[in-house]
C-alpha cells in the first residue's frame, strides 16, 4: 500500500510499504476512504514531539471500511463502514470503565518511554511517535486497528464521509474543550485559535449554553469562519491591539468565564514569541507557551481554564501565581474518544452541525507531503486538509 | 517525620533458604531477599518489583500464575516451560543472539489465591520471586506486587540493557504483559506492523525502546 511516512523534521514522504495484517484477535484491517491532517501532526512535522523514528506511517483522522476482522472481534464485520478515534483504549481497565480512555492502561506497548517521561503512559495513539506506542497511522490506503469492537463507531446513514470523518479527532476534541470549560448558561467563552479544533470548540460552546463567544486569531480566513460559528472574531496581530485589555471591554471588565487554549506547544505570540522560540531552537524548553500564559492571564476569578492545545515537555515561564492568585480551575488532555462518538454522530445525523465547513483543501496521497507545508505554514488559505488515500496523482 | 523505615535492612520475606526445599541449594549461593539496589554493592544480586492493580479476581490471578506452562503466553522471552513435579518446573529463556538459559525452579510457598514464592534450583540462572495478590481496598480488583532477584553481574545486567531489556525492566514488562493478558485476553503490540525505511538510526533506535524484543504471544497463538 502508499503510506505517508515520517522521515525526520520537516522530511514528510510517501512510500510502498507492506498491507497491515491482523497481529492480536480484536484487530480489525479497515480500507481508508478519507483521512486528515491534524494540527497536531504539525508538532511531528517540526519535529517538536520525541521517539518519532524515519519509516513511521503518521495519521490518526481517518475512517473507512472494515476489509478483515481478528478471531476475537464481535461487534464488527467486513464490509462495515466506522470512523475510528485517534485514541486507542482497551474498554477493560480501570480507566476505560472510568471512561477515560485516553488514560487506557493496556494498549500502549511502549508504555515504558511513556512512564519515563509523565510518570504514568495514556493511551496509545495512532501514528504519534513510539512514546504513545508507535502504531502504524492512518494516512495510507489500509491500518491495523486494536480494540476493534471498543474504538470505531459503526455509521449506519448515508452522510458523505467528509460530514463524518471529523469525529475521529478535532469534532470531539473541541466539543471535550468545551465541556471542559465548565459553560454556564450565558457565560462568555474566549477560544484561543480559531483551527479546526478552536472552531469546533466555539462551535461547542454555544451548544452548550454559552451566551458570547470570542475567537482569537490572526488569519482573516480562520477568523471569518468562527464568525461563521456565531463568535465575536478578535485579530490579535490588529496594531495596538492587547488582547487583555479587548477581553476585559468585552467582558464588562471581568474577564472571560472560560478560556480554551487550542493553540499548544507551537504558539505564535506578540510579545514573547521571540523568547520562547529562541528557548525552543536551543531545546532550553521544549513548548512555546504564550497561549497558555495569555488564558492564565485573562480568565475572570474562579473561572475555567480549558487546555485541548497539545503540550509535550517542560514549559518555561508559566504564570502559575495568576492562576493560584485568580482561584481558577484547569482541565485538559486528550479526548476520551469513545465518551463522544454517539452523541456527536447524532448531532451531526440531526442536521445541528455540518463539520464539514472548515474544509479547504482536497488532495491525493502522492500530495501529502506538499500539503504538510501548506497546512503548516498556513498558506493559500489553508485551514483543513483531506486526504483520499486511493486518488495517487492530482 | 515519626518512623523511617530502612528498607536496606527489612526483608521482605523469609529468606527463601529457610523454605521447604531449602537442602536443595548449593551451599554458599543463597540470596538474601533483602534489598539491593543496581549492583551497588558486592553481592551481585539484581532485584526489581513491579506493583500493578488488575480489575480481576485475585482467584483467577493466582490460577493464571500458578500455572507455570502459560508463562511463554505472557512473559518475555520464555520459550517453554515444562512442569517437572507438584512444585518443580524447568524453564527454557531464548537470549538475544541464540543464547539460551535453562533453569530449574521451585516453589517454595504456595498460599492458594494469595501468594506464590519461588526460587531456581539449578541451572545457568539463579534467581528467586514473590507474588502476591490482595483485594483492591476500592474493589478495583486486585493489586499484584511482584518482587524479583537475580544473581547476575553488573556487565551482564547492563548489557542486556543494551541488546534488549534489563532483567529489571523485564520483570516490570512481564507483569504488564499479565495485567493485559487477564484484563483484555491479548497483549498489546506492534510487531509485525508496515513501516517505511527506517534508516541507520532509526533501526539502531528500535532496539533501545526495547521493540525488537519479542512481545509474548498472548492468546494469538492459542485463540
Amino acid at each position: 500500500m502508499r503510506a505517508v511516512c515520517w522521515m525526520g523534521k520537516q522530511s514528510i514522504e510517501v512510500h510502498t510499504v507492506p498491507d497491515p495484517a491482523i497481529l492480536n484477535p480484536s484487530d480489525a484491517i479497515i480500507r481508508i476512504t478519507r483521512t486528515a491532517i491534524c494540527g497536531s501532526d504539525l508538532h511531528l512535522y517540526d519535529g517538536y514531539i520525541p521517539t518519532m523514528e524515519s519509516g513511521d506511517i503518521l495519521g490518526h483522522e481517518f475512517m473507512g471500511v472494515v476489509e478483515e476482522v481478528g478471531s476475537g472481534v464481535k461487534k464488527l464485520k467486513r464490509g462495515d463502514r466506522v470512523v475510528v478515534p485517534f485514541t486507542i483504549a482497551c474498554g477493560n481497565c480501570f480507566f476505560c470503565k472510568s471512561h477515560l480512555y485516553s488514560a487506557c492502561d493496556n494498549s500502549n506497548p511502549n508504555a515504558h518511554i511513556a512512564e519515563a517521561a509523565y510518570g504514568y503512559s495514556g493511551s496509545a495513539l495512532y501514528g504519534y511517535s513510539h512514546m504513545m506506542g508507535g502504531y502504524a497511522g492512518g494516512q495510507a490506503q489500509f491500518a491495523r486497528v486494536p480494540f476493534a469492537d471498543v474504538g470505531p463507531i459503526k455509521i449506519e446513514n448515508d452522510l458523505p464521509d467528509e460530514k463524518i470523518l471529523f469525529l475521529s479527532d478535532i469534532y470531539p476534541t473541541g466539543y471535550m474543550a468545551a465541556e471542559n470549560a465548565n459553560i454556564q448558561p450565558g457565560d462568555t467563552v474566549a477560544v484561543w485559535g480559531a483551527g479546526p479544533v478552536g472552531l469546533f470548540a466555539a462551535a461547542s460552546a454555544y451548544m452548550l449554553g454559552a451566551g458570547k463567544v470570542i475567537s482569537i486569531d490572526r488569519f482573516p480566513e480562520r477568523l471569518k469562519l468562527a464568525e461563521a460559528c456565531g463568535a465575536f472574531a478578535l485579530d490579535y496581530s490588529e496594531p495596538d491591539l492587547n488582547v487583555i485589555e479587548a477581553l476585559k471591554d468585552l467582558t464588562g471588565g471581568n474577564g472571560p468565564d472560560s478560556c480554551i487554549d487550542a493553540v499548544g506547544m507551537e504558539a505564535h505570540g506578540e510579545t514573547t514569541g521571540v523568547y520562547d522560540k529562541v528557548k525552543q531552537a536551543l531545546m532550553m524548553e521544549t513548548d512555546r507557551p504564550t497561549a497558555l500564559r495569555e488564558v492564565i492571564q485573562a480568565v475572570r476569578k474562579g473561572g475555567t481554564v480549558s487546555i485541548p492545545g497539545v503540550y509535550g515537555g517542560v514549559l518555561d515561564k508559566v504564570n502559575f501565581g495568576a492562576a493560584f492568585g485568580k482561584g481558577i480551575i484547569m482541565k485538559m488532555g486528550q479526548t476520551h474518544m469513545q465518551r463522544y462518538l454517539r452523541p456527536l454522530l447524532d448531532r451531526v445525523e440531526q442536521g445541528q452541525i455540518d463539520p464539514s465547513f472548515l474544509i479547504t483543501h482536497r488532495v491525493g496521497i502522492e500530495e501529502v507531503p506538499a500539503a504538510y507545508k501548506t497546512f503548516r505554514d498556513k498558506a493559500e488559505q489553508c485551514v483543513k486538509v483531506v486526504i483520499d488515500p486511493w486518488r495517487l496523482a492530482a | 517525620m515519626s518512623e523511617v523505615i530502612d528498607f536496606k535492612e527489612t526483608p521482605l520475606r523469609p529468606t527463601p533458604t529457610t523454605g521447604p526445599l531449602s537442602w536443595v541449594t548449593p551451599p554458599g549461593t543463597q540470596l538474601t531477599g533483602k534489598y539491593h539496589g543496581a549492583n551497588d554493592d558486592d553481592s551481585g544480586v539484581v532485584r526489581a518489583h513491579s506493583t500493578v492493580t488488575i480489575d480481576r479476581d485475585a482467584d483467577s490471578l493466582y490460577t493464571l500464575w500458578r500455572n507455570p506452562e502459560t508463562a511463554p503466553y505472557w512473559q518475555e522471552r520464555v520459550q517453554s516451560v515444562t512442569a517437572t513435579g507438584p512444585l518443580t518446573s524447568h524453564w527454557v529463556l531464548k537470549m538475544p543472539m541464540n543464547v539460551t538459559v535453562e533453569w530449574d525452579s521451585a516453589i517454595l510457598e504456595d498460599i492458594p489465591g494469595s501468594k506464590l514464592v519461588w526460587r531456581s534450583i539449578g541451572g545457568d540462572i539463579e534467581q528467586t520471586g514473590e507474588v502476591t495478590f490482595t483485594a483492591h481496598p476500592a474493589g478495583r480488583g486486585t493489586i499484584v506486587r511482584l518482587v524479583q532477584e537475580f544473581k547476575i553481574s553488573g556487565v551482564t545486567n547492563a548489557a542486556a540493557g543494551v541488546f534488549g531489556r534489563s532483567p529489571r525492566q523485564m520483570v516490570i514488562e512481564n507483569l504488564r504483559h499479565f495485567k493485559q493478558l487477564a484484563e483484555t485476553g491479548e497483549i498489546a503490540t506492534i510487531q509485525g506492523q508496515p513501516h517505511g525505511p527506517r534508516g541507520l538510526t532509526g533501526s539502531t533506535k528500535e532496539a533501545l525502546y526495547g521493540e525488537t524484543n519479542p512481545t509474548p504471544p498472548g492468546t494469538r497463538s492459542i485463540a
